[in-house]
């Protein structure tokens, strides 16, 4: 029996519509096997940066969980964006002076249990980055940053930011900022210590990891509203 | 863990080794449903070769969707033809693989329609079909896709913003037709005797 679909079928309609991009707040997670892959699949770094290579403009974000699942996040909207930007510099302007290496909210780290997580801004020492194998490089770095900031958006749910802040400190990290904007708080999250909670704090500061790092995270983030 | 979010995301098949033309993307979309539809959600295939996923629909939406699709069953019942909900997706004429929230059509076309080669879902477009705007199907994806309907040979389409009161109405060759916070909808010819209370059952329902 033959198919209707190629007589019938008009012009596709990508030829007279724009293509639009997906629509939604909040994540899709998808199952690794789905795209023949699990977490043990050697190539999946490669083919993780080519998905989100094709997909970033018109789907979203991407991690992947360490239940084996593609994670498509919605994209961070304005003025997420702009907070995550004014962080990241901030961060990498410190790095200049002190060293390190700084990286924005594009950059994906691979978790000790297979899982892929993109911090909003992050920075490692030069020694561990040094230490730091070629092949545990790329495409993505085999390594938990020792300090990460994480800027909750509507997209994020808070089980989930709390989720990730364990895994990071389990994974090494030495601090982890969650900033808050709605609530204007900043909580600091140290490896073996009950995080401390700052309501609507001037300044955030390093301490101990980034010595002489201050940021002033009311005037860049709380009342940064474009 | 579940998926968590409202509305939709499109992933092109490309991802999945799929395009358009796979002989196989029928039972593909069926059994990619049957693994993931409690972690994820709904699905469909786009005309520009995408996988869509759609969050579930929620509530109200959920309960507008089974007033209406019961309303029509219950007609079809007594009248005749075969009715059915998002559930039995078509092959529609741009390519694209679609349940739409309630449709209608004669029994003896039902049955006339060809077993398309990417089976088990159908070729072909309901006489009567019914969308009801949600995050997942925003008003604007659904008069392009109504146009898709008319084209494959709908006579009527009902389309429901339950936010905003309003119906409008698609026939083939005619100027859509807007009612704003309308009563009763008639089915016309296409529906002889059916009548749905869209105030009563969707506007004024909301639990």
């Amino acid at each position: 029996m033959t198919t209707l679909k190629p007589q019938t079928r008009p012009a596709p309609e990508a030829a007279r519509t724009v293509r639009k991009p997906s629509y939604f707040q909040g994540y899709v997670l998808i199952p690794l096997s789905e795209f023949g892959l699990s977490l043990d699949s050697p190539g999946l770094g490669t083919w993780f940066e080519g998905f989100a290579g094709r997909n970033k403009d018109a789907v979203g974000d991407f991690e992947i969980t360490a239940e084996g699942e593609l994670k498509i996040m919605a994209p961070t909207g304005v003025p997420g964006e702009l907070f995550e930007l004014e962080m990241a510099a901030a961060v990498l302007d410190w790095s200049r002076e002190h060293g390190g290496r700084t990286s924005g909210s594009t950059a994906c780290f691979v978790m000790p249990d297979g899982a892929l997580l993109g911090p909003d801004a992050s920075w490692i020492s030069q020694e561990r980055w040094d230490a730091l194998p070629d092949e545990a490089r790329r495409p993505f770095a085999a390594i938990v940053p020792d300090f990460i900031v994480e800027i909750v958006s509507p997209s994020n749910r808070p089980r989930d930011i709390a989720d990730k802040v364990r895994r990071y400190l389990e994974g090494g990290a030495q601090l982890v900022l969650v900033i808050h904007p709605p609530n204007r708080t900043v909580a600091y999250h140290r490896p073996g210590a009950e995080p401390e909670v700052q309501e609507d704090p001037e300044t955030l500061e390093g301490g101990d990891v980034l010595p002489g790092f201050t940021f002033n995270v009311r005037e860049r983030i709380f009342d940064n509203n474009p | 863990m579940p998926s968590d979010f409202e509305g939709y995301v499109l992933i092109p098949l490309s991802e999945f080794g799929l395009s358009l033309d796979s002989p196989g993307l029928g039972v593909w979309l069926e059994r990619f449903s049957g693994r993931n539809k409690d972690a994820v959600g709904e699905f469909e295939i786009t005309a520009r070769g995408e996988l869509k996923i759609m969050s579930p629909i929620g509530i109200p939406g959920d309960l507008h969707q089974t007033e209406i699709m019961a309303s029509v069953g219950m007609w079809a019942r007594e009248a005749g033809g075969r009715a059915g909900g998002p559930t039995s997706a078509f092959w529609l004429g741009d390519g694209s693989l679609r349940g739409p929230d309630t449709w209608w059509m004669p029994a003896e076309r039902w049955n006339s329609l060809p077993a398309d080669a990417r089976k088990p879902f159908r070729a072909g477009t309901p006489d009567f079909l019914v969308e009801i705007v949600s995050s997942s199907n925003r008003g604007s994806e659904l008069e392009d896709k109504v146009q898709v309907y008319l084209q494959g040979g709908a006579r009527l389409a009902w389309v429901i913003n339950a936010r905003l009161r309003r119906v409008t109405i698609y026939r083939p060759g005619a100027e859509p037709e807007i009612l704003q916070d309308p009563d009763m909808l008639g089915g016309g010819d296409v529906l002889p005797g059916f009548a749905f209370n869209v105030r009563q059952r969707i506007f004024d329902n909301a639990p």
